[in-house]
């Protein structure tokens, strides 16, 4: 590729600490963190396995601090790095991820960090734009906060972090509705709560290998519960479970919509155009493919507009924007994913980008 | 790193700076390279470039032993083989060869690598 690409990330991890969060959450809550010792759940029995754990070894700030909880480590491991001109924080705290109970305190704590995300954040770092982060086990109130957080001009996403839910449920359609009002995107992302379909395997490389299930089950919840014909301006895009199951998905899903259409009535779109239409994939965890391989892929795609670059900084299956790619593959079909989906995806990322200041012309 | 003295595309440092178990992330003129000691001993250096994304495996981690299994279930250390393992990924090399572990095909460039007077010395 002749000249610097553009590259739009549109998967990065920043991380709270949950007291960080204690100045953004009202007091009534401070003590269920600081003296009963509230955390998020863990719901995996393994170890992860790698250099650094969850994060790249190489991106921990030193301090004792986690991966993530750094903007000056962000800014010079990922955005300088590589040039990367807007990045998408997808968070890292999620009620919807979590087991269902304490809904309250919860959606408050939502609430805190989405404040924290602008404050720390999207207010000193002009190259990255924000996701709102709820607790979609109370719709209602996650529409809420949608409708407030969609007044920072930079939050471009609503997180549904996957748990054990399909979001195709019409419980779920406020806060579809709240997101297709304000333009944002629906990131759906797995979280150690996603199980596969048989449930915890024995080994943390079997449940690793299995994300994409939960990505296709989400994707076929959404389509055949009608999602996309409710709110037909809705776009979702599914995070950080690669892109290789998509062909499988969309035969499938179509064959079933043939032969069980009178079922799910309200489909009337065919799921592979359902798909084209109104759901992306980020790229990250690419699998090592050849240039013919990745063609014949996109190809079966029957798109060339689905995938959206992700890097999943700081996490250990971190991709280089400057490596995972084949060697060899078309610059034109590059630009797409580098960034150019994106920008089609994300109606509130700005295409323009400003002269001066962080982010780069 | 004050202590070296840097020439075209030759670099030493103080023997001292590397202990068995222990690596340094360095550039050989723009060449990264990472030169590591084995646990056992062994010197080696090899281009700083994770074969997979270009990750600086001097970031990552050097075990000083392995781990191998004839039946499931078993955690068999394989002590006396150093592995380097990169920061993002995991991938897996024989710290000794550069080959890495799920495939030997796969490996990490070598760099000359001698210990001359309490010196390490490090020339491409």
């Amino acid at each position: 590729m002749s000249a610097a690409p553009r590259y739009v990330d549109t998967d990065v991890h920043e991380r709270a600490e949950l007291e960080d969060l204690l100045p953004y959450l009202p007091s009534v809550w401070h003590k269920y963190i600081t003296e009963y010792g509230w955390t998020p759940e863990r719901m995996n029995p393994y170890a992860q396995p790698t250099a650094g754990g969850l994060d790249r070894a190489d991106a921990k700030p030193g301090d004792g601090r986690p991966a993530g909880s750094s903007l000056e480590l962000l800014r010079e491991q990922l955005l300088d790095e590589f040039g990367i001109q807007q990045a998408i924080l997808t968070g890292w705290l999620s009620a919807t991820a979590l087991q269902e109970g304490w809904t309250e305190f919860k959606t408050a704590l939502m609430s805190a960090y989405n404040d924290w995300q602008v404050e720390n954040w999207l207010q000193r770092e002009e190259r990255l734009y924000g996701s709102i982060q709820i607790n979609a086990w109370d719709p209602e109130a996650a529409a809420r906060e949608i409708d407030r957080m969609a007044e920072h001009p930079r939050m471009v996403q609503v997180m549904l972090y996957i748990g054990g839910e399909p979001f195709g449920s019409p419980r779920y359609h406020p806060i579809f509705a709240a997101a297709e009002r304000h333009g944002l995107v629906i990131g759906i992302h797995h979280s150690e709560s996603s199980a596969p379909a048989l449930g915890r395997h024995r080994y943390y490389a079997e449940w690793h290998t299995l994300i994409s299930q939960v990505c296709m089950a989400q994707a076929v919840s959404l389509i055949f519960n009608g999602v996309f014909e409710k709110f037909p301006d809705l776009k979702a895009i599914l995070i950080e479970g690669g892109f290789s199951y998509v062909p499988h998905l969309m035969w499938r899903a179509d064959q079933q919509w043939r032969e069980l259409r009178h079922e799910v009535p309200w489909c009337k779109r065919q799921p592979s155009r359902v798909i084209r239409e109104n759901l992306r994939f980020a790229s990250q965890p690419i699998e090592e493919f050849t240039s013919a391989g990745l063609l014949t892929l996109l190809d079966q795609m029957g798109s060339d507009e689905l995938v959206c670059l992700s890097t999943d900084y700081p996490h250990w299956d971190f991709d280089s924007p400057e490596q995972s790619l084949p060697i060899g593959f078309p610059d034109e079909l590059a630009r797409k994913i580098f960034s150019e989906n994106a920008l089609a995806t994300y109606a509130r990322l700005p295409a323009e980008l400003p002269l001066a200041g962080g982010a780069r012309a | 790193m004050s202590s070296e003295t840097v020439a075209k595309r030759r670099l030493s440092i103080p023997a001292a700076e590397l202990g068995p178990g222990q690596m340094l992330g360095l550039r050989l003129g723009e060449l990264p390279v990472v030169v590591l000691r084995t646990a056992e001993g062994e010197l080696r250096a090899f281009v700083d470039r994770c074969v997979h994304q270009g990750a600086r495996l001097s970031g990552g981690r050097l075990h000083g032993s392995g781990i191998d299994a004839e039946e499931v279930g078993e955690y068999r250390p394989l002590e006396g083989e150093s592995v380097l393992k990169c920061p993002w990924h995991g991938y897996e090399y024989d710290a000794s060869s550069g080959c890495a572990l799920f495939d030997r095909r796969r490996r990490l460039r070598k760099v000359a690598v001698e210990q001359v007077d309490g010196q390490i010395i490090l020339s491409a």
